[in-house]
Parts: C-alpha cells; sequence; structure tokens
C-alpha cells in the first residue's frame, strides 16, 4: 500500500511539475507584457532596461527558478487587463464552480450507479432498455446541447426554473442537471459493463454452488467487486467535469471561473491563464490521490501487496 | 466460455451498424458537397428575412428549410457548411493524434525499458492534465486558425492511442508468433509490420471511431466558447453560441446546428459501440 | 449394492451458441452410489463437465438470460429427495445450499479476491445451517481450515485468496464444498490446474474427507493416471455419449470400446519407451564426440527491480549447468516456477543471464550478431506451447510455415515448393496451405509450427511444453512425430516439459530443475528408475500410481 502509494505521489508530482514547466513556457512565449503596458512603443534601450529589472535578460533556467519561488510563496501576478491579483479573481469565482461542480458529481453517483447496476441485473426489462438508451443519449450529447435544451424546456416553455446566474437555490437546478447528465451516463455504462464482467467470474459461480440467493450474489460478489474498477473511472470524470463546468457556466452565465477563463483566452492574458491552468490541474492531481486512496483501500490485492 | 459480453441478438447489431454508416455517410457526403447542394451563400446576410422559423413551423418558407439566423442568413446552408468545417478539423485532428498516438506507442512497446518507461509516464501525466485548459493556452499563445486547432486536437488526444498500441504491443509481443519470428531472425521492423501492425487495426478502428464525436465536439465546444473557429466561417459550436442570445425568440438559431450535431455524435456512438460488440465476439472466440 | 445418491437418466445438454445449437451431452445415464468415487473421463469437448454442471443447473449464470436446455432426468435421493431437472430454482438452490458440493478446476479465480477466506467459508455454512449463531459459524469455520491441512487457522480464515498459493485456495475450495457435509461431491478438474507434487497433496485430501464423512465424489478429469489413483469406477465419455463404464481395474486391464484402449494406449509412459532407447543408441554410438551443441555453467538470473517496480526477491534460475551433446535429445523437467522455461529463453538469447557462461552452436546467444546472428537464427528453433497464439491468426498456414524462408531470402517460388515439402515432413496436407490457424485443430496447428521451426533446417530444437495443451491422443502423434525427425533429420532437442512421461518418452538424458537449480542431471531411465536428489524422488512420488508403474519397470542399472 505504502508502495503503491508513493508511486502516486510521485507520480502526482511529476505531473504538477509538468504543467509548472508547461505554464511557464506558455507565458514567456507569449511575448513580453511591455507592448501591453507601453501601447504607443518603446525604443530598444527602455525595453532592454525593463528585461534588466524583470529578470528577462537573465538564462531561461534562472527565470524558471524565479519563477518557482514565486509561485511557492503564492506570487502568482496580476491580470494584466485589470491589475487585480490574479489568485483573487479565482478565489472569488472558484467557490461558485465548486458547487456547482460537487453536487453534479454527487448526483452522478447517486444516480449513475443504482441505474447501471440495475441495468446490468435486469438486463432483458423494458425499464432497462429506456434506461440505458438514455443513458445512450446522455453520453453523446454535449454539455452546451443539453443546457441549451434545458433551458427552453424549462426555463421558456413550462417557465418553472431560472435559466442564469446562482442567486438562490433553485438556479442550481439546471446547471447542476446539466453537468451531471454526461457523467451519469457515463457511469451508469460502466457500472453496467463492470457489473456484467463481474457475472462472468468464477467466484460468482462458487456463490452459486454454495445456494446463496441472487439477492446475496447480487450484493456480496457481484456489486462490491465491479465497483473497484468504477473508482479509477470516476477519476478520469472529475477530470471531465472541470472541463464541462467551462461550457455550463458559458451557457447559464454563470459567476464561475470559466468566463475568466474565457476572457483570458480572448484578450491574451497570459498571467491568469496560467494560474488558471495550475490551479486545475492542483484539483485534478489532488482528487485523483484521494481516488487512488480509495481504491487502495477497496482491493486488499494492492492493500496488501502493492 | 463466458458469454456475458454485451452483444445484442446479431442481426439488430448489423441493422443498427448498416443504418447508422448509411445515415453518417449521408451527412458526410451532405458536407462535402455542400458548395454544390447549398441553396444560399452561407454568410450572404439578408436583413429583410432575419429570424425566420424553419419550414414546418408557422411563417415557415421552404426558401429557409432550417429557418434564418437574426442577421437573415441561410440556417441550412450554414449546417452544411459547418458540417465541412468541424468533420474537415476534426478528421484532420484525429489523423494527426492517431499518427502522433501509434508512433508513440508502438515506439514504447518495442522500444526497450527505458524508452517505454519516459513515454509511459508522460502519458500518465498527460491523462490528468486538463485537456481544455491546455487547448485554452494553445489558443491563446497561437491564435485561433484552423491549423491550430488541428494541431491542438492532435496534440492532446495522442495519449489514448498510445496507450491502446502500447498495451496490444505487449500482449502481442508475449504472442508465440512474434517469439517465433524473433527466433527465425526476424527484424524488429519486419515484426512491428508484419507480425503487430495488422493484428493492431481492428482495435485502433474501433477506438478512433469511439473518439471521434470527442473531437468533434472539442472544436465544436471551443467555436461555442468563441475561441475557435472564426466568424464569417460556419461551424456548428460557433452557431450554437451565437444562437443562445435569441433563445427566447428564435430558439431555432441554436436548435438546427444543436440538432445537427446530436445526430451526428449519436450515428458515431451507435456505429462505435457496434463494432466494439463484434470485436469482442472475435476476441471471446 | 445400495441405493444411489445421484441417478441421471436420459441427460441432454444443448447451448444456444451464436453458431447455432451445440448438442454437448447427448443421453447419459448414470448412478453415483454412497462413498464411491466415480471417475468421468474423456478429452476436451466429451461433454464430461457440461454434463456435470447441469447437475447443479451451473451453466446457467445469475442475472443472465438462459442458453442451456437440460432434458432428461437427474434426481437426488436420501437424505434430500428432489428431482432437479425439474429446474425449481428454490429446489436447486437448496440443492446446492445442503446436498451437493462443487469443486472447481481454477481455484484462485473461484474465490472471490476482495473477501476474506474466513468469510466465504462461513457463507457456505450459514446455507446449510441458517440458524446457527456467529459463534457456531466462527467455530465451524475453524475447525474446517484445521481439517483442510491449511496452516495456523486463525491467520488463514483473515488472509485474502491472493496471499494464498495456488494448492492452499484448492484447498479452501475444497473446504466450501465439505463444510455443508454433502452427500456428493462434484469435482470438476480439481488438479489439472495444479503441480503434481501439490496435485498429489489434494488428491490425499479429497480421499481422506470422502472416507472421514462417508461422501460419493463425482471426479472429472483428462488424466488417467489421476482416475486410475482415485477412482472405484471409471465412466468414459466421447462425443457426448458413455462409451465405457465399470470398475476401474477391470476398464484399464481389459477396455471394451476402441475409444478406450485408444486413450489407454496414448498415455505418455503407457506408450513404448523405443524411442528414447534408440535415443540413447544414437549417442552410444558417438560417446567420444567433444562437440557440445550447448554448454551453460552456473547460470543465474534475475529479473531487475526498475525505478517504479518493486524489487522481485530471488532468482529464477541460480548456478543452473547442463550441457547437451550435439544428437543428444535432451529432457528438463521441472514444475512451475523452477526456471526450466526461462532457461529455454536463455538459450535462444531473448534474455542475458545475470551470471555464468553459455554457449549454444558455438555462439554466446544474447550477444551474437551480424551475420553470426542470422546463421545463429537459422541453426536454432523454438516450439512453444499454446499453438493458438503460435500463428499469426492473419496469415495462410502456409505463409507462417513460410516465415523463416522469406526472412532468410528465399524466393517466393522456391519458398512454396519447400513449404510443400515441409508439410510433407510433418504429415500435413497440402490443401492446408491456405487455410488459417482458426480452421484447424491444435494438433495441426502444432505441425505447422513445427514445419516452421524446421525450414531453416535447424541445428538445435527447442521444444516448451511442445504437447502440453493438446489432448492425450493428439499428444501421442505428436510425440511420435517427434521421435521420427530426431532420427531422420539428426536433430539436437531440448524438451522442456512438466511431465515426466513425456520427458521418459523422448529424451536419452534429463536435467531436474527445481526452484531454480538443477538438482538432478543423467540418463532418463537412471534419473527416473533411480533418483538421487530428494526432490526427484518426491516428484516421482507424486505421480498417481498407475502412471508411476512404468518408471519401476525400466531397467535399473547396477
Amino acid at each position: 500500500m505504502i508502495h503503491f502509494m508513493s508511486i502516486r505521489v510521485a507520480r502526482a508530482a511529476i505531473t504538477m511539475f509538468l504543467v509548472l514547466v508547461i505554464a511557464f513556457v506558455t507565458l514567456r512565449l507569449s511575448g513580453t507584457p511591455f507592448e501591453f503596458m507601453y501601447p504607443e512603443g518603446i525604443t530598444a534601450e527602455h525595453q532592454a532596461a525593463l528585461e534588466a529589472k524583470y529578470g528577462l535578460d537573465r538564462p531561461w533556467l534562472e527565470q524558471f527558478w524565479v519563477y518557482l519561488t514565486d509561485i511557492f510563496q503564492g506570487n502568482f501576478g496580476r491580470s494584466l487587463y485589470t491589475a487585480e491579483p490574479v489568485w483573487k479573481m479565482y478565489a472569488d469565482r472558484m467557490p461558485y464552480t465548486l458547487s456547482v461542480g460537487g453536487l453534479a458529481l454527487l448526483l452522478a453517483i447517486l444516480i449513475g450507479i443504482p441505474l447501471g447496476a440495475l441495468a446490468a441485473l435486469y438486463r432483458s426489462s423494458p425499464g432497462t432498455r429506456v434506461g440505458m438508451g438514455l443513458a445512450f443519449l446522455g453520453y453523446a450529447i454535449p454539455h452546451f446541447v443539453i443546457g441549451i435544451g434545458l433551458i427552453l424546456f424549462f426555463g421558456y416553455y413550462l417557465r418553472i426554473l431560472p435559466t442564469t446566474g446562482l442567486s438562490t437555490p433553485q438556479h442550481y437546478v439546471l446547471p447542476v442537471v446539466t453537468l451531471a447528465i454526461p457523467m451519469i451516463a457515463a457511469i451508469a455504462r460502466f457500472m453496467r459493463a463492470s457489473m456484467l464482467d463481474a457475472i462472468g467470474h468464477g467466484y460468482v459461480n462458487t456463490a452459486v454452488s454454495k445456494g446463496l440467493t441472487d439477492g446475496k450474489i447480487a450484493r456480496g460478489h457481484i456489486l462490491r467487486n465491479a465497483m473497484i474498477p468504477l473508482i479509477t473511472v470516476l477519476g478520469l470524470e472529475i477530470a471531465g467535469l472541470l472541463n464541462g463546468s467551462i461550457f455550463v457556466e458559458a451557457v447559464f452565465s454563470l459567476p464561475g471561473v470559466g468566463r475568466v477563463l474565457v476572457d483570458a483566452v480572448e484578450g491574451r492574458d497570459f498571467p491568469v491563464l496560467q494560474f488558471g491552468l495550475i490551479a486545475y490541474a492542483l484539483i485534478v492531481v489532488l482528487v485523483n490521490l484521494i481516488i487512488d486512496l480509495c481504491y487502495v483501500t477497496a482491493d486488499p490485492r494492492i492493500r496488501l501487496d502493492g | 466460455m463466458v458469454d456475458t459480453a454485451i452483444t445484442p441478438p446479431r442481426r439488430l447489431t448489423f441493422d443498427t451498424l448498416t443504418v447508422s454508416i448509411i445515415g453518417l455517410v449521408l451527412i458526410i457526403a451532405l458536407g462535402v458537397l455542400a458548395p454544390l447542394i447549398a441553396p444560399h451563400d452561407p454568410n450572404a446576410t439578408n436583413l429583410l428575412s432575419r429570424s425566420e422559423p424553419p419550414v414546418w413551423m408557422e411563417g415557415g418558407t421552404w426558401t429557409h428549410i432550417f429557418g434564418t439566423d437574426n442577421i437573415g442568413r441561410d440556417l441550412f446552408s450554414r449546417c452544411l457548411y459547418g458540417i465541412r468545417t468541424s468533420f474537415g478539423i476534426a478528421t484532420l485532428g484525429l489523423i494527426f493524434s492517431a499518427f502522433l498516438g501509434v508512433a508513440l506507442g508502438l515506439l514504447s512497446g518495442l522500444g526497450g525499458t527505458w524508452v517505454d518507461r519516459i513515454v509511459m509516464t508522460v502519458t500518465d501525466v498527460f491523462i490528468t492534465l486538463p485537456n481544455l485548459l491546455l487547448l485554452l493556452c494553445g489558443i491563446a499563445l497561437l491564435g485561433t486558425d484552423i491549423w491550430v486547432l488541428v494541431l491542438m486536437i492532435g496534440l492532446i488526444r495522442w495519449e489514448a492511442y498510445a496507450r491502446l498500441v502500447r498495451g496490444q504491443v505487449l500482449a502481442l509481443r508475449a504472442e508465440g508468433y512474434v517469439e517465433a519470428s524473433r527466433a527465425l531472425g526476424g527484424s524488429r521492423v519486419r515484426i512491428a509490420l508484419l507480425h503487430i501492425l495488422p493484428n493492431l487495426a481492428s482495435p485502433l478502428v474501433v477506438i478512433l471511431t469511439l473518439s471521434f464525436p470527442g473531437v468533434l465536439l472539442m472544436e465544436a465546444g471551443l467555436s461555442f466558447l468563441g475561441v475557435g473557429v472564426q466568424p464569417p466561417t460556419a461551424s456548428l459550436g460557433r452557431m450554437i453560441g451565437d444562437g443562445r442570445d435569441y433563445l427566447i425568440n428564435a430558439w431555432w438559431i441554436s436548435g438546427m446546428p444543436s440538432i445537427v450535431i446530436v445526430t451526428i455524435t449519436l450515428l458515431f456512438q451507435l456505429i462505435g459501440d457496434a463494432l466494439r460488440d463484434r470485436i469482442d465476439v472475435l476476441t471471446d472466440g | 449394492m445400495a441405493n444411489p445418491v445421484l441417478s441421471a437418466r436420459g441427460v441432454h445438454v444443448r447451448f444456444d451458441t451464436p453458431a447455432g445449437e451445440v448438442h454437448a451431452v447427448r443421453g447419459v445415464d448414470l448412478d453415483l452410489f454412497p462413498g464411491e468415487t466415480l471417475a468421468l473421463v474423456g478429452e476436451s469437448g466429451a461433454g464430461k463437465s457440461a454434463f456435470a454442471k447441469a447437475i447443479l443447473h451451473l451453466h446457467q449464470l445469475p442475472f443472465t438470460p438462459n442458453r442451456t436446455h437440460i432434458d432428461g432426468t437427474i434426481a437426488l435421493h436420501a437424505p434430500f429427495k428432489a428431482i432437479l431437472s425439474d429446474a425449481d430454482p428454490e429446489i436447486i438452490r437448496k440443492a446446492r445450499a445442503q446436498a451437493v458440493g462443487m469443486i472447481f478446476q481454477d481455484a484462485l479465480s473461484a474465490l472471490n479476491p476482495v473477501h476474506r477466506i474466513g468469510l466465504q467459508i462461513a457463507e457456505a455454512v450459514r446455507q446449510a445451517e441458517p440458524e446457527a449463531s456467529a459463534d457456531a459459524v466462527a467455530a465451524t469455520v475453524l475447525d474446517v481450515v484445521g481439517a483442510i491441512g491449511l496452516p495456523s487457522p486463525e491467520e488463514t480464515v483473515n488472509a485474502y485468496p491472493h496471499q494464498l498459493s495456488g494448492g492452499q485456495c484448492q484447498r479452501v475450495v475444497i473446504a466450501i464444498a465439505a463444510v455443508r457435509h454433502p452427500a456428493a461431491l462434484i469435482a470438476d478438474e480439481p488438479t489439472t490446474a495444479l503441480d503434481v507434487t501439490v496435485q498429489a497433496q489434494i488428491l490425499k485430501l479429497l480421499r481422506s474427507l470422502q472416507e472421514l464423512r462417508g461422501m460419493a465424489m463425482l471426479f472429472i478429469t483428462h488424466d488417467l493416471g489421476v482416475v486410475a489413483d482415485i477412482a472405484d469406477r471409471v465412466v468414459v465419455m466421447h462425443g457426448g455419449e458413455i462409451v465405457e463404464l465399470g470398475d476401474t481395474g477391470n476398464v484399464f486391464a481389459r477396455p471394451q470400446h476402441p475409444y478406450t484402449r485408444t486413450l489407454l494406449a496414448s498415455r505418455p509412459g503407457a506408450r513404448a519407451s523405443g524411442i528414447a532407447a534408440s535415443a540413447s543408441t544414437n549417442q552410444a554410438q558417438s560417446p567420444t564426440s567433444t562437440s557440445s551443441m550447448i554448454r551453460a555453467d552456473a547460470i543465474s538470473f534475475s529479473y531487475g527491480g526498475g525505478l517504479f517496480e518493486r524489487q522481485r526477491s530471488g532468482f529464477v534460475l541460480k548456478d543452473a549447468s547442463v550441457r547437451v551433446e550435439t544428437g543428444d535429445v535432451h529432457g528438463i523437467v521441472g514444475e512451475s516456477g523452477s526456471g526450466k522455461s526461462t532457461f529455454g529463453r536463455l538459450l535462444l538469447g531473448f534474455l542475458a543471464p545475470s551470471g555464468g557462461q553459455i554457449e549454444v552452436c558455438g555462439e554466446t546467444p544474447h550477444a551474437v550478431r551480424g551475420r553470426a546472428h542470422r546463421a545463429f537464427r537459422r541453426n536454432v528453433q523454438v516450439i512453444y506451447q499454446d499453438s493458438a497464439t503460435a500463428l499469426n491468426p492473419r496469415m495462410t498456414l502456409g505463409r507462417s510455415a513460410a516465415e523463416g524462408l522469406e526472412i532468410h531470402g528465399q524466393s517466393v517460388a522456391e519458398a512454396q515448393s519447400e513449404v510443400r515439402r515441409l508439410f510433407d515432413l510433418v504429415r500435413l496436407p497440402s490443401t492446408l496451405l491456405e487455410r488459417f490457424p482458426h480452421e484447424v485443430s491444435g494438433g495441426q496447428r502444432q505441425r505447422v509450427c513445427i514445419a516452421r521451426a524446421l525450414a531453416t533446417k535447424p541445428k538445435l530444437l527447442i521444444a516448451d511444453e511442445p504437447v502440453t495443451a493438446l489432448d492425450v491422443s493428439v499428444q501421442a502423434r505428436i510425440l511420435e512425430l517427434f521421435a521420427e525427425l530426431k532420427t531422420d533429420l539428426g536433430l539436437t532437442m531440448v524438451l522442456i516439459s512438466h511431465d515426466l512421461g513425456v520427458i521418459r518418452e523422448l529424451c536419452s538424458r534429463v536435467s531436474v530443475m527445481h526452484q531454480g537449480r538443477v538438482v538432478e542431471v543423467g540418463p532418463t531411465t537412471q534419473v527416473l528408475g533411480n533418483p538421487q536428489s530428494d526432490y526427484t524422488r518426491t516428484l516421482i512420488s507424486s505421480l498417481p500410481t498407475r502412471a508411476r508403474a512404468w518408471g519401476q519397470d525400466a531397467p535399473r542399472p547396477l
């Protein structure tokens, strides 16, 4: 277990390091900020003086070191437009993104797992067919189309739910559902396949020959075993959730970090973008570590040996 | 021996597969032939016929089957051109990433321990990186040219193929016929080309088919956010994004391209699932 | 005779498969009497497993559409009376829980990896005695774990399956089956996946449990040696039907049905030992020949642990020395994990030793380069166990056989006529040239592999378990082919096998490997007839008695 986790932690560290390198390279390749600071143009001497002042004339490796120390001291730079510290731009908006994402994740797990499990156990019932058909649809439709569909139906046709912003609890319904639907579909589909795989294993045969009832076999020998591979899939889904939140925030005009990111791309506001990259990567990496820890606890083969 | 593989009855699979492929070929043909078929210039504005509804709604005309957008452009023509743009970018991006992935996968599987370790660490890291954020950084850096999109999509997507290819190579390398070929003095190139690549082909086709809609949606998503394909070039994602402001009065501006996109991804999904079931059947015995 | 515990009348089993209906069991009548062991033998596809599973309806997985049709009557008698073929799920479930225990071939996969051993046994106890208190169940579990001969029961019940060895897992599966005191046990190839020394222990355990509890046992196997060892009566199945039934002694001594005779005649070791004899005469003709085909001196091998890999403990091979003279057929025998296959890969140069010297055909296999490498690859050829994966599924058999010719630069036309000659040589009709591997049988595929290996006119042939995956009657024919080729072509051969019968039939000399070391070397008759090392003695004594007989009737050296 310690061995397994130490590999994972090492890998997480490598990932973060690589992200920092990418962020640094992006920032430097984007050119110097002086064109932006002095739109009227600057002389060569002035530029050289500025470069010396900001340390841009030093070797790349040294610049990278300075960059790293800055980051570890919490100095992520300021937006080129508003001069606001970038961490504050994110800190103000991250709670919205995380709350919508967290609720969607919860919803997806609560619906997706039972849906997939039931679909595997009652393979030929009409309910299963309808459910998996819907899951199939949910898997194929992008967030922004789902969001627009829900706005049209619940917002404009039925007029029962608000469609923009996050001011009341009702405001959360549509964004959360939109974000959750593709995840529900993915979890249900994977859970179903995983259960069907478990049913084919030898230990199910043993359980049958012990004379266990179908219910006990399902709970003790199929469900439990099928959950283990599902854990790793959840890790990937959470990374997908962050992607999805950018679209959902755009569709519902939410005050989350998505808007900041898109604006930063359009305005080439690199300090903002690079912080976004680092923050998102950090979230994904931490979540994956937690997932790994769950995985280790759930599977005795790794817990005891790995 | 266990036949729990998710195989629907064979006839059904065949039918779904055939119908989906025909449908998809039709849509692709519409996109490719857009300049010949499109009833209107996709970028021609007509302020007299703004926000006209599709033909089956009250007030709709046959002149604009899908209706018109807020500045009077014909939505049907724009959808056709949009299919063209989206398919073009997605296909090129996919080819680029498949090429990259297969090459790295082969390198990893056949190149020896250290090469393998380096390539696999990079792939592992790539799988945890937030894709969309990398794309956004790349676009901010290089601009929104179509070739930038192709390049970035390719660079983001290769990891799944590399993994698949490496896994298959490792499995195939332990197969008796690969060892036998080594024992006969077959070179690495011979083994890779004669024994490994042909046996990789079918899983690769399946995973490419399955991942095509993802690539398509990546382009559509970026365009939807306004950082992908730039106007006036028609793109399905951009059309959906631009129509958002008119949802109350003219839902079809977003709705028609949405329907087109969903149809395409569904068809791909159906084909991919059917293909995967078949491969499973093949490998099960 | 007493009333049977279990009786079957006119049982048919049919499966729906995508390729159409398969009629696996065709009208079986059978009685299983209290306390007896009835062996059900036959080759793969004979319908023996299909019949055994049909008794408890185990074809039908839970939550899965039924694709199996069972006709006829299967009845359980006292103390638990039921007509199992009536397919009332609740009655069948009760029969599984209380009356009949089932033991599977692959023990590790028969246990659930995420549950502790104790819990998995306790589940079975609770099925038989639903009212038992938790303490009583725990006590029963501890009892049975002790009874099946696992060390420290208290620790074992808290262990997970992957922490036990294959043999220990099989003991647990037996405990699960036997803990309910069933009237009958059905054991489906329970020792096939195990090494021969472990197999002997498991058979002993089954026998003692059976005597202790007076259970009847239906023992399904393809191994006639095991049958002779354990069964009171034997049933031979072929093509879904029973072709012979009788007391074990009678059937072995006076087989009535032609199929039974073929089966008995194809047992390794039952066959004439003329081949090995001729091999030793070969050797006798050139006793002073100093040209060793293989010299391996004090070879060691271990897998290196990488940055992210766990250091694997210990050596796969340790100071193994083997010398094979030109023209010899040398056997390497050992159980799984003995390092014998690793040794084969070292000979081919696919692995480099971590210590010691290897010379094969005058070259160092892992270091040979360039022109010498090409010559080495022509001279040293290999044949693997699994013919199903040994041929590229996308190449015709003719193309596969011609691969060596292509690599070594023959034109297509030359290669084609050469391949026809090779197919002749391995007794394959040339009509198969354009077929694909999945269209022919396992024996035919193995012949193609042999043809491919012989195409480059090798001097040395390394065969790694070449007949293990084949049915016995096919085994016999392949071994005959090897013997002929050896004499006709003057090949030097290294035969790697776990099967002493195969080794004895073909090899003039043998090296016995155990835990990475060569524990004994010598002429086959001498090593097997008068073993010097403890391990060789254990190996031979673990063989089922009947199969052991030939070891003793071999002429002993003075």
